[in-house]
């Protein structure tokens, strides 16, 4: 536990010292402001293209405008945003010689992967959250009169999709030597849920509907038990993901 | 919808977005070694470009601290 805390603790300071810090937290609460700004400045927006009466014609911004934006903006740049920051850590570890040391004094590697692990996902629980509730106090500002329901369904899909996407990036954290091999290989875990998802029949296990089906599970079409394959699946996906993480950097050499 | 019934988000937005510029401006006049590039174009980047600027200098352009 002592050296668990120790750990974080280094984690922690060293995400401080790389501005790290800076980038989630602005990043995440600029895209939980600007998501009911772009809501409610649609019809504004839309005005400056199309003729009058096609604009006139579009109804007017909705709370469910609000939230499609904050889907829209956090499922992309917030998971991209992700994926940049925590790319790299284990790999700038590994490149620059700094574990060596500490593992030779016997800290186990299963600790470093695991306290990797649990530091990424607070820090995207915290700050996804925390711009969920920025989202919502504004939205709750704009639209006092309407009320999204099933909120929380929508908001925690995605959120589980994110502690998803880290355990596949902390993954690629040992599989390879460059954060850009790093990133390719999240992209093409991505990039196979989307073909996935073209087959009808593969409905009920495409996890990417984590992250897609935001919308439609506020406008009801959706609803919890459509999701109890792809929880299963997902939850055990991150778990054997951080066995095999944990399982191949033990085998790795140092350089 | 006004400009003014927006203010309460524009002025949260500008703030940060100013307060990442600034962060990274006075980095970028405080250590002047960088992975590529010189000072006048990191500095071009970093304040024109909203919150990318920013994010691309302390991610690829920062150099090591010493």
């Amino acid at each position: 536990m002592h050296t668990f805390l120790a750990l974080f603790k280094k984690e922690t300071m060293e995400f401080n010292r790389t501005y790290k810090f800076l980038i989630v937290i602005s990043v995440f609460m600029i895209f939980a402001i600007m998501s009911p700004l772009t809501a409610k400045f649609m019809p504004e927006i839309l005005s400056q293209f199309l003729p009058k009466e096609v604009a006139d014609s579009f109804p007017a911004p909705s709370a469910l405008d609000s939230w499609a934006q904050f889907f829209k903006n956090f499922s992309q740049i917030g998971l991209f945003v992700i994926a940049l920051l925590f790319a790299g850590t284990i790999i700038h570890e590994r490149s620059e010689g700094t574990l060596i040391i500490l593992l030779t004094k016997g800290l186990r590697r299963s600790t470093v992967v695991f306290v990797k692990t649990i530091f990424s996902m607070l820090v995207w629980t915290v700050m996804y959250w925390g711009a969920f509730g920025v989202t919502y106090f504004y939205t709750w500002y704009y639209w006092k009169d309407e009320h999204a329901d099933h909120l929380v369904l929508a908001v925690g899909n995605l959120w589980l999709f994110g502690l998803l996407l880290i355990a596949v990036i902390l993954f690629g954290n040992v599989l390879f030597k460059s954060i850009y091999g790093n990133l390719l290989w999240t992209a093409l875990f991505v990039g196979v849920w989307f073909i996935v998802s073209i087959f009808p029949k593969a409905e009920d296990f495409n996890l990417l509907r984590l992250a897609t089906d935001g919308n439609n599970i506020l406008k009801g079409v959706n609803d919890v038990d459509d999701f109890n394959w792809i929880y299963v699946i997902s939850i055990g996906l991150i778990i054997v993901l951080q066995v095999l993480t944990i399982r191949i950097f033990n085998k790795k050499s140092l350089i | 919808m006004s400009i003014q019934e927006a203010l309460p988000l524009i002025i949260p937005i500008a703030i940060l977005e100013w307060t990442l510029a600034i962060v990274a401006l006075v980095h970028v006049l405080k250590h002047p070694h960088y992975r590529f590039g010189n000072k006048p174009m990191w500095i071009v980047i970093v304040l024109f470009i909203q919150i990318i600027g920013p994010i691309v200098y302390f991610l690829f352009g920062r150099g090591r601290d010493e």
